[in-house]
C-alpha cells in the first residue's frame, strides 16, 4: 500500500507544471530560391499586402531588374492575385523609375512618398531587395534609400509581414 | 488513544464513509486532472503554434530579399526584420549581432537545426524558469541545407502561472469533493441503520441474552416469513419482539392491520390460504406460512397466529434447549 501511495504521489507531482522536452520537429523549413543557390533565374518576387502585413507573391516571368520589378509591383496585384487577398498600398502610377548603384543603392520613384503608409514603404523596399538579390547584387548594410518627388527616405530596411 | 482510533476504524461505518469518501475523491482528483493537463497542453501548444508560425511567416516573407552568402549587414537587417521574436540569425560562423547569443540556444537544438531541414523546437528548464527556443534552418529548393539558421526564444513564465493557477484549482475541486464525499458517504452509512427508529416499518426488541440452540438458517426462514406476511397483509409498524419464557423463547411478531378474518384464521397455516379471495392473485403464494410453522414444529416448537384488536400477532415458540431433529 506504501509503495502504491508513493507512486500514486510521483504520478500526480510529474504531471504538475511545464516539463523540458527533447528536441521535436514541426514541419518542413522554409525554401529559399535563388541564383547564388539554385544557379538558375528565380521568379521575380513582389510584396503585396495580405491581412495587413506585407507578404511576397511569385510570378513566374523569369528574372528582371529592380526597375521592372518595381513597375510590375505598381502595376498592382492580378486578379488572381486580388481573389487570394492580396491588396497595396501603393497609387497605380507608371513612369520612369531608376536605380542609381551604390552605398547604399538609391531608388527613385516618380510620386511623393508622404502619402504612402508603412506598408506601402515596405513593398517598394522589400520588392527593390527582392530583384536586388535576384541579381546577385545585394546591397552590402542592408538598406537602400528611397527618393519621390517630395522626400528622401535613407537607410531603408525591409520590413515584410 | 491509538487502539480507540483502530477498533472505531474497524468498524463497518467508518470503513464505508472511507471508501466511499476515497472514491469520490480519485474521481474528482482524476476529472481535475485530466481537465488539467489538456488546458496545460492547450495553453503550451497555443505559444509554440504562435511562435513557430510568426517567425516562419516572418521568414519566408522575408527570405526572396535575401542571398547566399549574407554579409554580416544582411544578418543584421534580416535579424532587425525578425525583431519582434528576438531572433538570432546564424549562417556558419556569421551571425547576427542584436537579439539572441549564439551560446543562449540549446546545443542539442542547434545540432538538430544545423543537419536537418526540419523547424525544431525545444523547451528547457532555466533555472526554474521554463524557456521555449524554436530553431528555423532554411533549405535550397533542392532540399539540402544553405546554413542559414533562424533561432528565437520565448519565455514561458505567463504560462507558467496559467498552469499554476490552472493546478491550484484542480486540487481546489479535489479538495472541495471531500467533505460532499464524506457527508454522501454518513448519509448512506446511516441508512443502513435506520431500521429500529420510530418512523421504520419493523420495530425490534431484541433483548442480548436470550439464546436458543437452533439451526439459524431455519429461524431466519421462519421470522422472514412472519415479518414479510404481517408487512404484506397487515400494516406498519411490525413489533418484533424476543422475550425467554421458562424453557421456551418467545418470538412474537404483531402488526397494525386489520387483523385475520374469523373465517380465515383457523387455516391461516393451510397451505395456499389466502386471507383475501379477491386478491386470488397477488404475489404472496400461499405457502410462506405454512413453510414457518413446518420449520418451527422442527425445532419442537409451533407457531399460532391470534387478533389483537389493533392487527394480527404471530407468535413463534422454540424450547430454547431442544434437540433439532432431523434438521442436523
Amino acid at each position: 500500500v506504501k509503495k502504491l501511495l508513493i507512486l500514486v504521489v510521483l504520478l500526480v507531482v510529474s504531471a504538475c507544471g511545464i516539463k523540458p522536452t527533447g528536441v521535436v520537429p514541426a514541419g518542413p523549413a522554409p525554401t529559399l530560391r535563388s541564383p547564388g543557390v539554385s544557379g538558375r533565374g528565380a521568379d521575380v518576387i513582389l510584396y503585396f499586402v495580405i491581412d495587413g502585413r506585407v507578404a511576397p507573391v511569385s510570378r513566374s516571368t523569369g528574372t528582371v531588374g529592380v526597375e521592372n520589378a518595381l513597375s510590375l509591383l505598381l502595376a498592382g496585384p492580378t486578379p488572381d492575385e486580388v481573389d487570394d487577398g492580396y491588396g497595396t498600398d501603393l497609387p497605380r502610377q507608371s513612369g520612369p523609375i531608376v536605380l542609381s548603384p551604390g552605398s547604399p543603392p538609391a531608388i527613385t520613384v516618380p510620386f511623393p512618398l508622404k502619402p504612402i503608409s508603412g506598408a506601402g514603404i515596405n513593398q517598394l523596399v522589400c520588392t527593390a531587395f527582392a530583384a536586388l538579390a535576384a541579381q546577385g547584387g545585394y546591397s552590402t548594410d542592408g538598406t537602400i534609400s528611397l527618393s519621390g518627388t517630395d522626400v528622401r527616405l535613407p537607410y531603408q530596411a525591409c520590413q515584410a509581414f | 488513544v491509538i487502539r480507540q482510533v483502530r477498533s472505531w476504524l474497524a468498524g463497518l461505518r467508518p470503513r464505508l464513509v472511507a471508501a466511499f469518501a476515497v472514491i469520490m475523491i480519485l474521481g474528482a482528483t482524476a476529472a481535475a486532472g485530466a481537465s488539467y493537463v489538456s488546458a496545460r497542453n492547450a495553453i503550451l501548444k497555443g505559444i509554440q503554434d504562435q511562435t513557430m508560425l510568426k517567425l516562419r511567416d516572418q521568414i519566408v516573407a522575408y527570405l526572396p530579399t535575401v542571398s547566399l552568402p549574407p554579409s554580416q549587414a544582411t544578418l543584421d537587417a534580416f535579424a532587425s526584420a525578425l525583431k519582434p521574436s528576438g531572433a538570432l540569425v546564424v549562417y556558419h560562423d556569421l551571425y547576427s549581432s542584436s537579439g539572441m547569443s549564439p551560446d543562449q540556444v540549446p546545443a542539442d537544438l542547434r545540432q538538430a537545426v544545423a543537419t536537418s531541414t526540419y523547424t525544431q523546437f525545444q523547451r528547457v528548464d532555466a533555472h526554474g524558469f521554463p524557456q521555449f527556443y524554436v530553431g528555423i534552418p532554411v533549405q535550397t529548393s533542392s532540399g539540402t541545407t544553405t546554413g542559414l539558421e533562424v533561432y528565437a526564444g520565448a519565455s514561458l513564465d505567463q504560462q507558467q502561472a496559467a498552469i499554476d493557477e490552472l493546478a491550484r484549482q484542480a486540487w481546489l475541486v479535489s479538495a472541495l469533493a471531500l467533505p460532499f464525499a464524506v457527508g454522501v458517504a454518513l448519509l448512506a452509512a446511516r441508512r443502513g441503520w435506520e431500521i429500529g427508529s420510530e418512523n421504520a416499518a419493523v420495530v425490534a426488541d431484541l433483548p442480548a441474552g436470550i439464546t436458543a440452540a437452533l439451526d439459524r438458517r431455519r429461524l431466519d426462514i421462519v421470522v422472514a416469513n412472519l415479518v414479510g406476511n404481517a408487512l404484506r397483509h397487515g400494516a406498519p409498524p411490525v413489533e418484533v419482539v424476543l422475550r425467554a419464557e421458562g424453557g421456551d423463547i418467545v418470538l412474537t411478531v404483531t402488526d397494525h392491520g386489520p387483523g385475520i378474518a374469523d373465517e380465515v384464521l383457523p387455516r391461516v397455516f393451510d397451505r395456499f390460504a389466502k386471507a383475501d379471495t379477491a386478491r386470488a392473485r397477488s404475489e404472496g403464494s400461499g405457502l410462506g406460512l405454512s413453510i414457518a410453522r413446518e420449520n418451527a414444529r422442527l425445532h419442537g416448537g409451533d407457531i399460532v397466529a391470534a387478533n389483537t384488536g389493533t392487527g394480527a400477532r404471530f407468535e413463534l415458540r422454540l424450547p430454547r434447549a431442544a434437540g433439532i431433529g432431523e434438521a442436523r
